[in-house]
């Protein structure tokens, strides 16, 4: 028996946007240029908290969002390396200033 | 202000999640006590998954202040690593949920019948699963009150154990 995923359709939007910030992780660079990836946790017990703070997030829904963040992830750290991420939002810089994240 | 911009105003947190199935399940015992299984299950089912859910996040270390939004995609992608057979049915899965949490207790070595039977987990949400499924909404209600009762029973025991599961 085999067994695979079947994935939904993304979007141009989606999958341009995950690109990007998939290349943001890759570069590693410190800078106050979004997209702003911050991180928070990754102790003992292993949970990492991510936030990424980026105007072109505008349009997308929360949960798009999240899911093109972990997508982003996935690429860079491998199917192993993104579970120690549990909590993943993404926001714009006013949500962001709203939510005195940043 | 209407309903939608006055609730949405405020973002959606775990302490909701776990207020808000309390709620849905006292509305869908009336509902069912009333003969109106089809929506009193319906509720009931929403009940059982909001109470999962939040307990598998809470036994992550989640606050109750830590917003729901941001949880989700991260859970999935360990589910697709866990139990790639498994769908979450868009999040709603009872299934779904009932796997991550064991799956999260494990992982945190907690014992699996400390509080509560595994055994009985794996049984009680199997029953409501097959029972209560989220697109039901769609479709006219045809229900037995024999069903009912299993969602009742299913329902209740998830809910009793809800802190139990993360604790």
């Amino acid at each position: 028996m085999s067994v695979r995923n079947i994935t939904k359709p993304v979007t141009a939007q989606a999958a341009s946007l995950k690109t990007s910030l998939a290349n943001e992780l890759g570069r590693n660079q410190p800078g106050d240029v979004q997209p702003l990836i911050l991180m928070e946790g990754g102790g003992q017990q292993g949970s990492k908290h991510v936030y990424v703070i980026w105007d072109d997030w505008r349009d997308l829904s929360a949960i798009e969002r999240s899911e093109i963040i972990m997508d982003a992830f996935e690429e860079v750290m491998g199917k192993e390396g993104c579970l120690e991420i549990t909590v993943a939002m993404g926001l714009t810089a006013q949500e962001a200033k709203r939510l005195n994240i940043g | 202000m209407g309903l939608r911009f006055r609730v949405d105003s405020t973002p959606e947190t775990l302490q909701d999640m776990s207020l808000a199935a309390e709620e849905r399940f006292a509305e869908g015992l009336d509902l069912v006590t009333l003969d109106r299984h089809w929506s009193g299950v319906y509720l009931l089912g929403y009940s059982a998954e909001m109470n999962l859910k939040a307990s598998f996040f809470r036994l992550g270390g989640e606050r109750p202040s830590q917003q729901v939004k941001g949880l989700l995609a991260p859970a999935r992608k360990m589910g697709e690593r866990f139990f790639p057979g498994v769908p979450c049915e868009l999040y709603h899965s009872l299934w779904f949920w009932c796997l991550m949490l064991r799956r999260r207790r494990r992982l945190l070595s907690r014992a699996p019948d400390a509080h509560f039977r595994d055994s009985e987990l794996l049984r009680q949400t199997r029953r409501l699963h097959q029972t209560w499924w989220v697109e039901m909404r769609y479709r006219p209600a045809q229900i037995q009150p024999s069903e009912a009762i299993v969602a009742v029973e299913a329902a209740s025991w998830i809910r009793h154990h809800a802190v139990d599961f993360w604790r």
